[in-house]
């Protein structure tokens, strides 16, 4: 009996090994790196290519992944600024002070520079009318299945002989 | 807002489950393809019986062979020959001559070839009709007379001859050349003719001839008595040219030839019944083979049946080991699809890669996670107020493997780009005046003014006084 049921689903059955082994890092690796890239490309798009927003100098939209074991865990940071992004912002006042607890108000940075609107600093407060919503991080979910699906099976279809 | 954000996605790639289903998947297939080996095993079984049936077959074609055509050959031919038109007015020539073809064919059977065996019949048949043409007109007569005899003589002639044609067609079988020899080899009519016209002047019948040369004893009595007569005759009559000493002569002749003829037809029949045990032996050897292959055939069919039953045993085993590695696939089916791995590579890789779970964090605490360590470690390990803020500032601008470099700079105290304000601890001036308590006798420091509090400001060398400034608003606006 020349070939067998077995010797047939050999390229499949070799993956035990690999699968306990280094394919499955490389896998983790190569998915969540596409995923950050992927990430970060929808963030330049909402952003207009520098990942910042106008009113909030230093921060930036940014991607990091940690693998252990079978597990891969990618965060998008900063939260509030993925928030924003994705849900946008309502009307609102910067340079007011915020409530206390007592119901007074604290001063607030009255008569700095908070917000560059084309070229010209605004000094606070101002009343910020919101923005709209550009749903970075809905676009970022959808796109995860395929980025998994596709990296890990391109991978797989790799290692099968 | 930010509280229902998900910021976090999970992959779980469960390869553990995976590993696992893969090897009951291997183990399954390692099942089938020993139930396949022992089938295969069966089917050679199989095959040794066929070979016996083969063999069994053989001895069947030999030993039914003779029988086949002796029940084709005797039972079709001899009786056709029996029926022919004419030939019962032979009475026991034609019986013989019937018998005769049959044993004929019997020798014939052998060959097995019904075509030589219609050809003998189609041979026989024109030796028949030329005597029913014959005796048709003997017929209806009861003596001879000289133009009927002559006929008769003709007809036996042909007979003769067709008899040898018969006896030609069965020489080329090779199988009765020296069996039907004794009829018509030396034959029993061969000096028929030239006997007649003395028969006929004897008064001999057809039927006294017929009787003489079949039955003998009597029959032959009374014909050799009336040629006897004639011959007396003839030996006493003067006129020579009626009856002459070569008269006498041919009628002793004769009366030698009619016994002859007796002889040699007694012998015919010996040899015809030696024909007929052949042909009896000839079917009891295909009896005695077909009771030699009863047994055998038994043996096949009980082999045939172990066979049936074990090919359905292992037919079982194998749909038994298929549903075990099916069930494994089906399971396997579940984390990464193998039945559509086994039929399209590229789509069921696919479809494993979907299987590998994917999550999305729930919360922003766990988000901040990393954040909250951070800071609650920096202040186990000392890290001043300002160190805190300014790792905390670069948390809320969104910490990114990049900003890991400038996180060590803070902790190792380098990164003062700016001023910063460092509060230090209270420490009352030794130089002040101390009030005595005139209870307790001590003295605490006189309050002279309000406490204070010393501020250093730490500043680069080409800081000026607006940087003074800033850091002092700076600190106001964090200590309030």
């Amino acid at each position: 009996m020349g070939s067998t049921i077995r010797a047939d689903l050999a390229p499949v059955t070799g993956l035990a090994d690999d699968l306990a082994g280094q394919l499955l890092d490389n896998m983790l690796g190569e998915a969540s790196l596409a995923i950050k890239k992927q990430a970060l490309h929808i963030g330049e798009k909402v952003t207009g290519g520098d990942l910042r927003l106008s009113g909030r100098k230093g921060a930036r939209l940014s991607v990091g992944y940690k693998i252990s074991g079978q597990r891969s865990t990618i965060d998008l940071k900063p939260v509030g600024l993925w928030a924003l992004t994705t849900e946008g912002a309502k009307a609102h006042m910067i340079g007011a002070g915020r409530r206390t607890k007592k119901g007074t108000r604290t001063r607030g940075p009255r008569g700095r520079k908070v917000l560059k609107i084309g070229g010209q600093f605004v000094t606070a407060p101002i009343r910020h009318p919101g923005t709209r919503g550009k749903g970075s991080l809905d676009r970022v979910w959808a796109q995860v299945p395929r980025i998994v699906e596709e990296t890990f099976g391109d991978l797989l279809e790799d290692a099968m002989p | 807002m930010s509280g229902d954000v998900k910021t976090r996605v999970i992959i779980d790639a469960d390869a553990g489950n995976a590993i696992k289903e893969i090897n009951t998947l291997d183990a399954a297939a390692a099942d089938a393809d020993t139930a396949l080996k022992a089938l295969d095993d069966t089917k050679i079984v199989i095959d040794v019986d066929a070979d016996k049936l083969d063999q069994v077959k053989h001895k069947a074609d030999d030993a039914t062979g003779s029988s086949r055509a002796a029940s084709t050959a005797i039972g079709g031919i001899g009786n056709s020959v029996s029926e022919l038109p004419g030939v019962g007015a032979l009475g026991p020539l034609a019986e013989s001559f019937g018998q005769l073809t049959e044993n004929a064919l019997e020798g014939e059977a052998s060959i097995g070839d019904m075509g030589k065996a219609i050809g003998v019949l189609g041979g026989t048949a024109v030796v028949m009709f030329g005597i029913q043409k014959a005796m048709k007109s003997i017929a209806e007569t009861d003596a001879f007379n000289e133009e009927q005899a002559e006929d008769y003589a003709d007809a036996i002639k042909e007979v003769g001859e067709g008899a040898k044609a018969v006896l030609e067609t069965l020489k080329k079988t090779g199988e009765v050349t020296g069996r039907a020899g004794g009829l018509f080899g030396t034959g029993v009519f061969e000096g028929t003719k030239n006997i007649t016209k003395l028969l006929l002047d004897a008064g001999v019948t057809a039927d006294e001839f017929a009787d003489a040369v079949s039955k003998g004893g009597p029959a032959l009595d009374i014909v050799t008595g009336k040629l006897r007569v004639m011959r007396n005759a003839a030996a006493a009559v003067d006129n020579k040219d009626v009856f002459d000493d070569a008269r006498v002569k041919q009628y002793d002749e004769a009366i030698e030839i009619v016994t002859e003829s007796h002889g040699n037809y007694a012998d015919a029949v010996a040899t015809t019944t030696t024909n007929q045990e052949f042909a009896n032996t000839s079917t009891r050897g295909a009896v005695e083979g077909l009771e030699v292959l009863g047994p055998t055939l038994d043996e096949v069919a009980e082999a045939q049946e172990r066979a049936g039953e074990a090919s359905v045993k292992m037919a079982e085993r194998v749909e038994e080991g298929m549903g075990r590695a099916g069930d494994a696939a089906d399971r396997l089916l579940g984390k990464l699809d193998l039945e559509r791995a086994v039929i399209n590579w590229n789509s069921s890789v696919k479809e494993m890669a979907d299987k590998f779970a994917y999550g999305i964090a729930s919360s922003t605490a766990e988000v901040n996670s990393f954040e909250t360590e951070t800071i609650q470690t920096l202040k186990d390990l000392g890290a001043d107020p300002a160190t805190l803020i300014k790792v905390t500032a670069l948390f809320d601008d969104g910490f990114a493997e990049e900003d890991l470099a400038t996180l060590q700079q803070i902790l190792a105290g380098q990164a003062m780009r700016n001023p910063v304000l460092v509060p230090l601890r209270f420490v009352p001036d030794p130089n002040q005046p101390r009030i005595r308590n005139p209870v307790t006798g001590g003295s605490t420091p006189t309050p002279m003014m309000a406490p204070t509090n010393n501020i250093t400001v730490n500043l680069p060398r080409a800081a000026g006084a607006r940087d003074v400034t800033a850091a002092l608003t700076r600190w106001a606006r964090v200590n309030g």
